[in-house]
């Protein structure tokens, strides 16, 4: 039943910066390196990870807003990074984003009906009447008033804006649609209306959702298969409840043992952890997470672990694993 | 053993708009006593905040004013405190750490320039003693290399080391009162459990309270021995915070708890909760979340219930018609 809508494979994209005076090396960041991973149709996939770790560069990625330095992009069975200009153009029809802050995504000195209207205009798609047709059904669609269209958006509450970003990502009927934080910035009773409304937009449209978060709460409700990134690369991939029940990586657990959770039973004994995410631009040797790492053992500072298969849905890059170990049952 | 260490009794502060003066909190009492930590809990535009500033007298001014109330603190009411007297006790009794480090920072100055400053004002150290008390503040706050971290500038230093500067700041003074307005809520997961266990330990050793600004629910659960939730300018409920997640009674706290998605459960659906905030320019009548509540009577937008407990200690107050015990015995006549 489930078909592979979108196939990641070893993607790369590294960002070059030039530090120092008078004079300057170039250094190279690698924000995002060799990373894999595949969501259904009608599938949300969750990326979790905190500030810096590449989450949103992979979003920007797959559209090829910033252009990946190699790996493989599919979507339905096209790879996105050969495409020339003319295909990709056709291609972004499929796969829209939303963004975080909805304020600075959408132009102030345009009235919604113009934001929306736009892009249809810009494709060719349709008549005036019938661009305005779709521009009222969408705006409808996504819980708002048609005579917003006349609007501004400072003449919206930030769950509004959000919303018509919404509206904007779906006019083309897209089948996936990447969404970057899309609740951070709202208000908490406000977020679960916004939540609720991409769920139902989900059903009714069978999008496939990437949904980058630093929320694990966000993405446990949201999405069906989560990938724990940190520092460029991916670590634990697999079903949410595996995960953020029985997180394998270390880093997981600490990523969920440092999550509050709204009981104060539960949250008193919340896990501690020393140090920070070390700079991207000079990640540690071997595996990035050992300084930090708890459970670290001396050939976690000289190799990168590959990353090995736990059953049939999850991944976990941690020497701590072996296959065999795997095998027989595993030990905490 | 519990000690009022400060009350707020009544307390309405308004913002002037183009339109007029509106009230952002109104008759806000409350009690924080010693050695505990109060949560304020709230959306964006409740209130939460500017009840810190008005404690602080850290009001914008003009465009802003107390309009009644009083905040109690040994004796002495704080509204209406000449500013030479606030000075010396902001720092030394209160002092407040904010949401956004970069922007309370100076970013011209060294932190253990910023730092001495602090004790050099206030406790009147020499300029050379300052530098090494703002040392050992830096190790106090759990800055790694502290020695070497005094020269340097708050771009040098990441968003969680550059809380604990901030905090380091606030505690210069040994404040007997820390007022925490979203202290963890631009930093990472990890280093926000860095940051709330710091404060945790700091305000044992020290002996402090706190009154804590948030608008997480789990940050609530993880800090708060009470918790006082807001809703459009009025204190909606107050409650330990056990009795509060566990049987919250006021309707927006519950459904404010049940729209929150969990880490640690599956849930099929959540219960948004309709409608938005309304803006404190065009309040409604009656009790402030009547349109959005799922279970209001008549009376809930004629009138704005009072603030009453709910159980014998009197340690649970909810200001709700339908939930609050108060079926208009309060002996006003019903509209």
């Amino acid at each position: 039943m489930s078909e592979e809508l979108l196939k990641i494979d070893g993607l790369q994209t590294f960002f070059t910066i030039k530090k120092g005076f008078p004079n300057p090396v170039t250094h190279t960041v690698r924000a995002v390196d060799e990373v894999s991973f595949y969501v259904n149709r009608g599938e949300s996939f969750g990326l979790v990870g905190e500030s810096g770790c590449g989450k949103s560069t992979i979003g920007r990625s797959i559209l090829r807003l910033v252009e990946p330095y190699g790996g493989k992009v599919f979507l339905s069975g096209q790879n996105i990074l050969e495409m020339d200009k003319q295909q990709l153009l056709k291609m972004r029809r499929k796969m829209q984003i939303i963004f975080q802050d909805p304020y600075s995504a959408l132009n102030p000195r345009q009235t919604i009906g113009k934001i929306l209207a736009e892009p249809l205009y810009v494709h060719h798609l349709g008549t005036k009447e019938q661009i305005r047709e779709r521009v009222f059904a969408l705006l409808e669609e996504v819980g708002l008033h048609s005579d917003a269209a006349n609007k501004y958006p400072h003449e919206f509450s930030g769950g509004q804006k959000q919303r018509i970003g919404i509206a904007r990502a779906l006019l083309f009927e897209p089948e996936l649609i990447v969404a970057d934080e899309p609740v951070s910035a709202l208000d908490v009773s406000i977020q679960s209306q916004v939540l609720a409304l991409m769920q139902g937009l989900q059903k009714t449209h069978n999008l496939s959702f990437l949904f980058i978060s630093h929320d694990l709460a966000v993405v446990r409700y949201f999405c069906t298969r989560v990938a724990v990134m940190y520092l460029g690369k991916i670590v634990e991939q697999g079903p949410v409840q595996q995960v953020f029940d029985d997180p394998l990586h270390p880093y997981s657990k600490v990523l969920r043992g440092a999550s509050p959770i709204p009981d104060p039973t539960l949250s008193r004994k919340m896990l501690r952890m020393e140090g920070e995410v070390p700079s991207p631009l000079d990640p540690p040797t071997g595996c990035h997470f050992h300084p930090r790492c708890p459970q670290v053992m001396d050939i976690c500072k000289k190799q990168y672990p590959s990353s090995i298969s736990i059953g049939t849905e999850r991944t976990v890059a941690c020497h701590l694993y072996t296959p065999e170990q795997i095998s027989k049952g595993r030990t905490s | 053993m519990e000690e009022k260490l400060l009350v707020v009794d009544n307390l309405t502060t308004s913002f002037h708009l183009q339109n007029g003066w509106f009230s952002a909190i109104e008759d806000l009492s409350l009690t924080l006593n010693s050695n505990e930590t109060l949560a304020l809990v709230g959306e964006s535009g409740c209130g939460k905040s500017v009840t810190a500033y008005s404690i602080m007298n850290l009001l914008p001014k003009p465009g802003s004013r107390i309009d009644r109330g009083h905040v109690w603190f040994h004796g002495r009411d704080l509204v209406g405190l000449p500013e030479a007297e606030m000075r010396s006790l902001r720092g030394r009794k209160l002092a407040m750490i904010f949401q956004e480090p970069m922007t309370s920072l100076n970013p011209a100055l060294t932190i253990g320039q910023q730092i001495a400053e602090v004790l050099y004002y206030h406790n009147g150290t020499s300029r050379k003693k300052a530098l090494k008390g703002a040392l050992e503040l830096l190790d106090q706050v759990k800055i790694p290399a502290a020695a070497a971290r005094l020269n340097d500038y708050p771009h040098h230093l990441s968003g969680g080391m550059r809380q604990r500067v901030m905090i380091a700041m606030a505690l210069a003074g040994r404040p007997e009162i820390m007022l925490a307005d979203e202290p963890t809520t631009a930093l990472d997961v990890t280093i926000q459990a860095q940051v709330l266990a710091l404060l945790d330990d700091l305000k044992r050793e020290l002996k402090m309270s706190m009154i804590f600004i948030t608008h997480d629910m789990g940050v609530v659960a993880r800090v708060a021995d009470r918790v006082a939730v807001m809703y459009g300018g009025y204190l909606a409920e107050v409650a330990p915070v056990e009795d509060l997640f566990a049987s919250p009674v006021h309707p927006y706290t519950e459904a404010l708890l049940k729209s929150v998605p969990r880490l640690d459960r599956d849930i099929n659906e959540l219960n948004p909760i309709p409608g938005m905030v309304p803006s404190i320019d065009c309040m409604p009548k009656g009790c402030r979340f009547a349109e959005r509540c799922a279970h209001k009577v008549a009376i809930c937008e004629q009138q704005m219930p009072e603030l009453t407990a709910i159980n014998t200690v009197g340690n649970h107050s909810v200001r709700c018609w339908v939930r609050g015990g108060q079926t208009t015995s309060s002996g006003e006549p019903q509209a």
